[in-house]
């Protein structure tokens, strides 16, 4: 999978929250985006999912724009701000039911998610009985449970115990491991560093820097 | 396709079910209604206020008598007067409430979830609007099952035949439904008021996806209001009112012309909806 970013800008009324990024991505690795709070890390992650339109540029998965009807990628998994399920039904339920739309995995691929993020004990409970670290890890083995090409994690680590991070972590890297191509947004520094193969900085809707792994597993700044 | 619409259904149904149990509350207040204009019926027709069993009420007179609505402004008759039907007023807007938020609330919950494994938004959103529609169906189906066990409680007839004795008194108008055809009947009485639900309320949630839900709503029910007052078939309402159906008098609102005019303006709303949702930033 490549994704190709093509000068995009995305504005609101008269402001650009995502302003003339230009990027390319590919499978097998973990893009970080970096960047304060309103940076523009989530609109571009949500630019790249296809839940939001570019006012102008394109955004191209394996050469075919997101426009119109089919404007989200083939094979995503989504984790993005605040995770939202079926209040009345079981984790478990909740992402059984949504397996079963595309029905790629069956109960035991469910199942396995459960277990990867450490939920399977909790599995069956309502999923509005969940505490806030429940329902993230929900989200996580939402975005991970069909093995998808694309995965977006917006602030995966966030009401997430010691253990959970380090589960979470895990599973990125395997993931990539697997050749999935994973876009990371994440306040902790060392979180970011620790997962991702290149780290865009985003200040005020624009790209600012670009840091790439080396051979040597330091972070050098890159050409944009 | 048809898996998510199964979902929705599955789930939509079983999140809002609590909803439902507005129908039952509403059918109380129905049938409590319908008993106190009883007293003054059987008080009219008998002379003694708890004669009941001599008007031999049925499940018709209540529907038609509290949930069919009235004659207009005019009244039905050279002696009546405007009433505003509150109960059939409320009776259409709890639906068109129960399905306000059904594609906004989505949209910033699990619908996100289920568009991208859909890989369409045009599928999500007739995936909501047969939510939507089943959720009125069942509504309905809740409200009068609700009405027919109370009916059968109180020793009532449960054919939905109302009474020429009885609609003469209430509304003083010209009454032809001893002449109709039990289907014709069960068309006006039942079926009528689901297709203008059903057809509101899909408009109301494609408005939504241009406006605040809370706009959309008293959109529809000011629209709604308006057709208490005016004989116009453009006021859908109007084809939701049992007493103003051919069916029933002489006024020719008939089941033809209802479901052509909901089916056209449910299209429209499907289509809207979809144009619409294509075009939105889902933040």
């Amino acid at each position: 999978m490549e994704i190709l970013l093509e000068n995009v800008t995305k504005t609101f009324g008269h402001t650009n929250v995502i302003e003339d990024v230009s990027m390319s991505m590919r499978s097998g690795r973990v893009y970080g985006l970096q960047g304060i709070n309103g940076c523009g890390k989530t609109m571009l992650m949500r630019l790249i999912s296809g839940l939001i339109h570019p006012t102008s540029g394109r955004v191209l998965v394996d050469g075919k724009a997101l426009v119109g009807e089919n404007s989200f990628p083939e094979s995503m998994g989504l984790l993005i701000e605040n995770p939202s399920f079926l209040k009345s039904c079981s984790g478990r339920k909740n992402l059984e039911m949504l397996a079963s739309i595309r029905g790629r995995i069956d109960t035991a691929g469910v199942q396995s998610a459960l277990k990867r993020v450490g939920l399977a004990e909790n599995a069956d409970k309502k999923y509005g009985k969940y505490s806030l670290g429940m329902r993230q890890k929900l989200g996580i083995a939402c975005a991970v449970m069909e093995r998808p090409d694309l995965i977006l994690l917006d602030e995966p680590f966030i009401s997430l115990d010691e253990a959970a991070v380090e589960r979470t972590a895990q599973i990125i890297r395997e993931e990539k491991e697997r050749g999935a191509l994973i876009i990371l947004s994440c306040h902790d520094y060392d979180l970011l560093t620790g997962c991702s193969d290149e780290i865009y900085k985003i200040v005020a809707g624009k790209l600012a820097h670009r840091l790439v792994r080396d051979g040597a597993d330091q972070f050098k700044e890159a050409e944009l | 396709m048809y898996k998510v619409v199964r979902y929705d259904l599955r789930y939509g149904i079983l999140e809002g079910w609590r909803k439902l149990l507005l129908a039952a509350a509403l059918g109380g207040f129905v049938f409590i209604n319908f008993y106190f204009d009883l007293v003054g019926l059987s008080m009219y027709f008998t002379g003694e206020p708890w004669s009941f069993n001599k008007l031999d009420p049925s499940l018709g007179d209540v529907i038609v008598l509290e949930l069919g609505a009235n004659f207009g402004r005019t009244g039905g008759g050279p002696t009546s007067s405007f009433v505003f039907p509150t109960l059939w007023y409320l009776s259409i807007l709890l639906p068109c409430y129960m399905t306000l938020t059904l594609a906004s609330d989505d949209l910033s919950a699990g619908g996100v979830q289920i568009m991208s494994r859909l890989r369409g938004r045009g599928r999500w959103w007739l995936s909501k609007c047969a939510l939507c529609a089943a959720l009125v169906v069942l509504y309905y189906a809740a409200l009068y099952a609700f009405l027919w066990l109370v009916c059968a409680a109180f020793g009532f007839g449960t054919s939905i035949v109302p009474d020429e004795a009885i609609f003469n008194t209430y509304f003083g108008a010209v009454f032809v439904a001893a002449e109709t055809t039990p289907a014709a009947l069960f068309a006006a009485l039942i079926v009528q008021p689901i297709l203008v639900t059903v057809a509101l309320s899909l408009l109301q949630m494609a408005m939504t996806l241009f406006v605040k839900p809370i706009y959309a709503f008293i959109a529809v029910a000011a629209y709604l209001a308006a057709s208490t007052l005016g004989f116009s078939p453009a006021l859908l309402g109007t084809f939701a009112m049992p007493v103003r159906s051919s069916a029933i008098g002489v006024y020719n609102f008939d089941f033809l012309s209802c479901l052509t005019i909901c089916a056209a303006l449910s299209l429209i709303a499907v289509l809207i909806g979809r144009w619409r949702i294509a075009k939105t930033d889902i933040l």
